[in-house]
């Protein structure tokens, strides 16, 4: 029987797996050939920055008491917001409970933008309810192209003109401004409609101030096509438009264009403009498209920031970024042609979802255990912990001045919150490379003996901290002698059932690393990462060969760890300290 | 020597339907001004900077790219021919060659 995936992430899990669909499809139909530059370029710069960015405005708006319905409105175009999604993959440093935190937000707001279809599942853009689509074609006036062909041509050179406009303005993400939607089905009729929108970003170029017109909409009505519009907006046709284009009707700024004298000096106005910014574009320098490239997306939050009062802000100094990004070495992707298109698949949604990359090493899963301790339990002392590490350590002089460093640096700043501190110098140790390896491996031995040793709990800061380690997105499984039933009415008793995924118990005739390895075979099947889940055992030597498998572990119920403790145990045998705590 | 009627190049059809006209191999967007209108443009791949020889073409032909590239998603939107992934068409082509571009094939043929 394979492990039970945790339902609140159903929504989360289709989110990434559609996108590494999309990425799947793009590396392999678009055959290459971007401008300005590669998306693998400005990514790793933009990624860490914008969803924090995103993180703390989607925070303020909640705390603000916005809305989510507002909140959605604000992004206006949800191609926009699908398209943030392209940039999972390069966030490296964000916190992964606020990544989730962001992955769920965009899912709501892409709910409320596609009346309930958020990942295009249909392959259609549903930003009009059936009500709507039926509103605006019984008001709307179109003109019957059978009858006046000339409208035809002049109709898609704007919409191509348009298209080539997005591009230059929001480079490889045209979604941010064009917002093709449908295909609607009525009455027997295919409707399409083609809208563009924030065509005079002044703030971002100011030369488009004098574009015509900010927002175009034309409402089709199509035969014989298919058209199929994918998350992030892409959009496949298996024939021209223009060939299957029926019946059109045009709107600029809200305005009907229906003469063909006035479309005309349109056409020609909007191509004249495109062809002058073509020009300008070819004048800047690369270096001053990357930036170009690196504000096009704060910009997209223009709306957000305007309804909580503030400026937009790109936080951080792009020029110094910049001249980190032309030293790093850039990493080609691995190849996905040798992989049959669920393997590749499979692969992108494991290297894009920010849950599988929760954590680095066991040493950072260590300080977040830490954490969790911390804010648990009132008695844990953080400069006790510190001083102890260095009493026991044999660390070199010059190698306690890197670690004292790193203690004023990360946890004196910090005073008063261990697990603000915590973090910090969890992330600290698992970035910073002058830091020896032999410095690294004693704070950690320090702390898996500290989790030992802390992971004591009566029994509501036991359910309070397997609710913590869940929150957290580890998957807990019980691995244990004890029989299945002793251990399933000890969970059901002190009402922890819901914590914990899967009870593997020896008495089925598996023993240690046979135990494990079924464990494992059970997160493969569910694609769970071994770091993302912790086992909880009662004997030590149980928990090195979990250790020995890739596994965290967390200990509970010996017998030197809880005798002197806050329950007075003194079994050694642990299916009396189930039984014990059945009864706390 | 490229016969009449032969298939020279073969790639993937984006955009159907078929355009008869002079080859107009632009390298770089700076030679936009090349192109006359009614001419097919040939290239390695479009970009937005393209966009003054790309609204004068009347079909487009480009060594690489995929059904959604670049070049294949605006000559859907134009109503042009469009044959991407040719692999060397810029090599190939010549300026003032006729060719027929046929986007339902794939192909484009010495006229």
């Amino acid at each position: 029987m394979g492990m039970k995936a945790l339902s609140k992430y159903s929504d989360i899990d289709k989110l990434f797996h559609t996108m590494a669909e999309i990425i799947y499809e793009t590396e392999m139909a678009h055959g290459g050939g971007f401008w300005p530059f590669s998306p693998m370029r400005l990514h790793p710069i933009l990624a860490d920055p914008f969803f924090r960015e995103l993180y703390r405005l989607l925070k303020e708006s909640e705390e603000r008491s916005f809305t989510i319905e507002e909140t959605a409105r604000s992004f206006i175009n949800p191609n926009r917001v699908a398209d943030y999604n392209f940039l999972w993959g390069f966030a490296r440093e964000l916190p992964p409970e606020e990544g989730e935190y962001v992955a769920s937000k965009l899912i709501e707001i892409l709910k409320i933008l596609r009346n309930g279809n958020p990942f295009s599942e249909d392959d259609r853009n549903t930003i009009w309810s059936d009500k709507v689509v039926k509103e605006r074609t019984a008001s709307t006036p179109f003109i019957d192209l059978v009858e006046h062909p000339e409208f035809k041509e002049l109709v898609a050179r704007v919409e191509t003109l348009l298209t080539l406009y997005a591009e230059l303005l929001y480079f490889v993400f045209p979604g941010f401004s064009r917002m093709y939607h449908g295909p609607y089905h009525l009455d027997g009729k295919i409707v399409f409609v083609k809208e563009f929108i924030d065509l005079r970003p002044t703030w971002l170029w100011s030369f488009t101030e004098d574009f015509p017109f900010s927002h175009f909409l034309e409402v089709g009505l199509y035969k014989d096509i298919n058209i199929k519009v994918r998350f992030v907006g892409l959009i496949e046709a298996d024939r021209p438009f223009p060939q299957a284009l029926k019946s059109t009707s045009l709107f600029v700024d809200d305005k009907p264009v229906r003469d063909l004298a006035n479309l005309k000096n349109l056409v020609d106005a909007v191509e004249s403009k495109v062809n002058n910014y073509t020009q300008l574009m070819m004048s800047y320098s690369e270096k001053d498209l990357m930036i170009q490239g690196i504000k096009i997306f704060f910009y997209s939050l223009k709306p957000l920031y305007d309804a909580l009062g503030e400026d937009i802000q790109v936080p951080f100094d792009i020029s110094h970024v910049l001249k980190r990004e032309s030293k790093e070495k850039r990493k080609r992707p691995k190849s996905l042609d040798d992989l049959t298109k669920e393997e590749a698949i499979k692969r992108i949604k494991q290297s894009i979802d920010i849950r599988f990359r929760k954590l680095k090493s066991i040493r950072v899963i260590a300080f977040d255990f830490i954490g969790v301790i911390a804010e648990l339990n009132k008695d844990f002392n953080l400069n006790e912990f510190m001083r102890t590490v260095a009493k026991n350590s044999n660390l070199k002089e010059n190698e306690k001045g890197i670690l004292s460093r790193a203690w004023y640096e990360h946890i004196e700043t910090h005073r008063g919150d261990p697990l603000e501190s915590i973090k910090r110098i969890g992330k600290f140790f698992a970035k910073t490379k002058e830091l020896d390896r032999k410095v690294i491996d004693c704070v950690g031995r320090e702390i898996e003996e500290q989790i030992a040793a802390e992971f004591y709990l009566p029994i509501d800061g036991l359910r309070e901290l397997l609710g913590e380690l869940q929150q957290r997105g580890y998957t807990l499984v019980i691995t244990t002698h004890v029989p299945y039933k002793t251990v399933k009415k000890f969970l059901m008793v002190n009402d922890l059932e819901s914590f914990i995924t899967k009870v593997y118990s020896a008495e089925g005739g598996k023993v240690g690393g046979e135990l494990y390895q079924s464990l494992l075979d059970d997160a493969k099947e569910l694609s769970i990462q071994p770091l993302d889940i912790l086992v909880i055992d009662d004997q030590t030597k149980n928990l090195e060969k979990a250790k020995e498998h890739g596994l965290i572990s967390l200990l509970i119920g010996s017998y030197d760890i809880l005798k002197s403790k806050h329950i007075d145990f003194t079994a050694r045998n642990s299916e009396e300290i189930f039984k014990k705590l059945e009864r706390t | 020597m490229k016969a009449k009627g032969s298939t020279i190049l073969k790639g993937t059809g984006a955009s159907s339907g078929e355009a008869k006209g002079e080859v107009c191999v632009l390298l770089t967007p700076e030679e936009n001004r090349k192109i006359r209108q009614g001419e097919i443009l040939v290239t390695r791949m479009t970009t937005p900077l393209f966009t003054p020889a790309i609204m004068q073409a009347s079909a487009i032909v480009t060594d690489i790219g995929g059904y959604l590239s670049h070049a294949a998603i605006i000559a859907r939107e134009l109503g042009i021919p469009c044959v991407v992934g040719a692999k060397e068409a810029t090599k190939v082509l010549s300026d003032g060659e006729e060719i027929l571009v046929n986007g339902n094939e794939g192909t484009v043929k010495i006229f």
